[in-house]
C-alpha cells in the first residue's frame, strides 16, 4: 500500500469523554494504523477500568477504601503512584493525589498519563506522527507539522470561543471548570485561589495534567511554586479574566 | 463523529491572541476585558491588538435534516466573475456532532480575508433547549474573524459544542483552500 502524508481520524468513547487520534501514517498501511489504533482503544478502555472512580468495584476505589494496598497490585497503578509522588514532590505538594478527601485519587494525573501511554503504543517505527487528544490532554509525537503543534485554548466562559493558541512541542493539558464532574481540592486546605483555566505545556503528559490541575486549584499561589520547576510553562485565566502566564509559555505567533 | 483535523495553512493576525472580547457581543458570563495583556509572573507580556467588531447577522437557520453526519455537501459559490485573489466564495463545513444535536458552519472568504461566518444547519436535541445553543454558538464568529485563523490541530479545555463548531469551520476554510 503507497504511503501517505494524509491524517487518519479515529475516535473512542471512553473515560467520560470523547479520546480522538490523528495519525500520519508515514511508511505504515491503513491496516498497521488500524491495528495500533485498536490496540490503543483497549489500553484506554483497559486504564479506565483500573482507575474509574464512578465504580466502586475498580482497583483504585478498593485502594481508596483500604481494602486493597496501594503497591503491588497492578503494575499500571504502581506506574501511576510513582508519578504522583514525584508530581507531588515536584509541585510542593499543590498536587498532592493523599490528600483527596475520601482517600487516594489519582484522577487529575491519570488522563494524561493514559494519554500518552496510548500515543507511545500507537507510534511505531515507520509512523510519521500521531497526536491523541483525551478531552483536552494532548500528547504529540513524531515529525510536527511546519507551523508546529498548535492548539486552541477554549475560553472559559464564551463556549465557542478560544482564549489563545498555543504551540505545544510535545503535551499540553487543560484543567479548569471545563466540564462536569470535574472537583477540585486543595491539598493543604483552602491556600489558593482557584482558576477557570489552567494550561500546562511540557516534555510528560502526566507532570501536565497534575500540574494542571494544581494550577487550576492554587492559581497564583500555585503559580508561584509550579513555576520553579523546569520544562514546563504555565497560563491561566482566572475569575476576572485575568490571564497570566509564564516567560517561556509559547503562544502561537503570527507567521 | 467526524473530526476535520486542521492543517490548513492560515495566518493568525494578532498573535497568540486574546481573541477579541467584545462586550457588545457577550452574552454569555463575564468577557475578558478587551484590552487585558497577558501578564507574566515576572515579565512576558504580549500586544492584544485592538478589538475590531466585525458584525455579521447570524442566520442560525434549522434544518432539521436526517442526513449523516458526514456528508454536508460542500457548496462553493463564487459570487464574483473575477478570478482573482478577491473572489468572494462560501463553503458549508462538515456537519459536526456536538452532544446535544448537530450542526455545520458555512464561511464566505474574500480573498484571503474570512468576510462571514454562519451557522448552516444547527440541529438540536430536545433536552437542550435550541434557545440557548442559538445563542451561544454564533458568538465565536467575532473571534474568529478578527484573528482570521484557525490553523490548530486541536482544542483543550473544549466543551463538545465548541469542537464541533471549529471542526465544521475548519473543514469549510479547508473546502475554499483558504490560506
Amino acid at each position: 500500500m503507497k504511503p501517505t502524508d494524509e491524517v487518519k481520524v479515529f475516535e473512542e468513547k471512553v473515560m467520560g469523554t470523547v479520546f480522538s487520534f490523528l495519525v500520519w501514517p508515514g511508511a505504515l498501511t491503513d491496516d498497521d494504523i488500524l491495528t495500533l489504533v485498536d490496540r490503543a482503544r483497549s489500553l484506554l478502555h483497559n486504564h479506565d477500568e483500573i482507575f474509574t472512580t464512578y465504580q466502586p468495584d475498580s482497583l483504585i476505589m478498593k485502594i481508596q477504601r483500604h481494602e486493597l494496598p496501594e503497591k503491588g497490585i497492578s503494575e499500571e497503578i504502581d506506574e501511576v503512584i510513582d508519578l504522583c509522588l514525584a508530581a507531588k514532590t515536584l509541585s510542593k505538594r499543590w498536587f498532592d493525589p493523599w490528600a483527596a478527601p475520601n482517600g487516594f485519587d489519582p484522577t487529575g494525573l491519570v488522563k494524561g498519563w493514559s494519554v500518552q501511554k496510548a500515543a507511545q503504543l500507537i507510534f511505531e517505527p515507520g509512523l510519521k506522527a500521531v497526536v491523541v487528544n483525551g478531552g483536552g490532554d494532548i500528547c504529540c509525537l513524531g515529525e510536527a507539522p511546519p507551523q508546529g503543534w498548535r492548539f486552541g485554548i477554549s475560553h472559559p466562559w464564551r463556549k465557542d470561543a478560544v482564549a489563545a493558541i498555543v504551540e505545544v512541542e510535545h503535551s499540553v493539558a487543560t484543567s479548569g471548570r471545563y466540564e462536569r464532574g470535574e472537583h477540585f481540592f486543595d491539598p493543604l486546605g483552602f491556600r489558593g485561589t482557584p482558576v477557570v483555566s489552567a494550561t500546562v505545556t511540557g516534555p510528560d503528559l502526566a507532570f501536565a495534567d497534575a500540574f494542571a490541575t494544581a494550577l487550576a486549584v492554587g492559581g497564583k499561589d500555585a503559580f508561584a511554586a509550579l513555576q520553579e520547576i523546569s520544562d514546563y510553562e504555565f497560563y491561566m485565566i482566572d475569575a476576572q479574566g485575568k490571564e497570566t502566564s509564564s516567560d517561556n509559555f509559547t503562544f502561537a505567533s503570527d507567521n | 463523529m467526524k473530526r476535520y483535523p486542521l492543517v490548513i495553512a492560515t495566518t493568525a493576525a494578532g498573535l497568540g491572541v486574546v481573541l477579541g472580547f467584545h462586550p457588545a457581543t457577550s452574552s454569555v458570563g463575564i468577557a475578558l476585558p478587551a484590552n487585558s495583556s497577558k501578564v507574566s509572573g515576572s515579565s512576558q507580556t504580549k500586544n492584544t491588538p485592538p478589538p475590531t467588531t466585525t458584525v455579521t447577522t447570524p442566520t442560525t437557520a434549522t434544518k432539521p435534516n436526517n442526513s449523516p453526519t458526514t456528508s454536508a455537501a460542500p457548496t462553493t459559490t463564487a459570487t464574483s466573475p473575477n478570478p482573482s485573489s478577491n473572489a468572494v466564495k462560501s463553503a458549508v463545513g462538515q456537519t459536526e456532532n456536538y452532544g446535544y444535536g448537530q450542526l455545520s458552519v458555512k464561511a464566505t472568504v474574500s480573498g484571503n480575508k474570512i468576510t462571514s461566518i454562519t451557522l448552516a444547519q444547527l440541529q438540536v436535541a430536545e433536552s437542550y433547549s435550541q434557545s440557548i445553543a442559538s445563542q451561544v454558538i454564533p458568538q465565536l464568529k467575532s473571534e474568529v474573524l478578527q484573528a482570521q485563523s484557525l490553523r490548530v490541530n486541536g482544542f483543550t479545555g473544549a466543551t463538545y459544542t465548541t469542537e464541533a463548531y471549529l471542526y465544521s469551520l475548519q473543514s469549510a476554510l479547508h473546502k475554499l483552500h483558504f490560506k
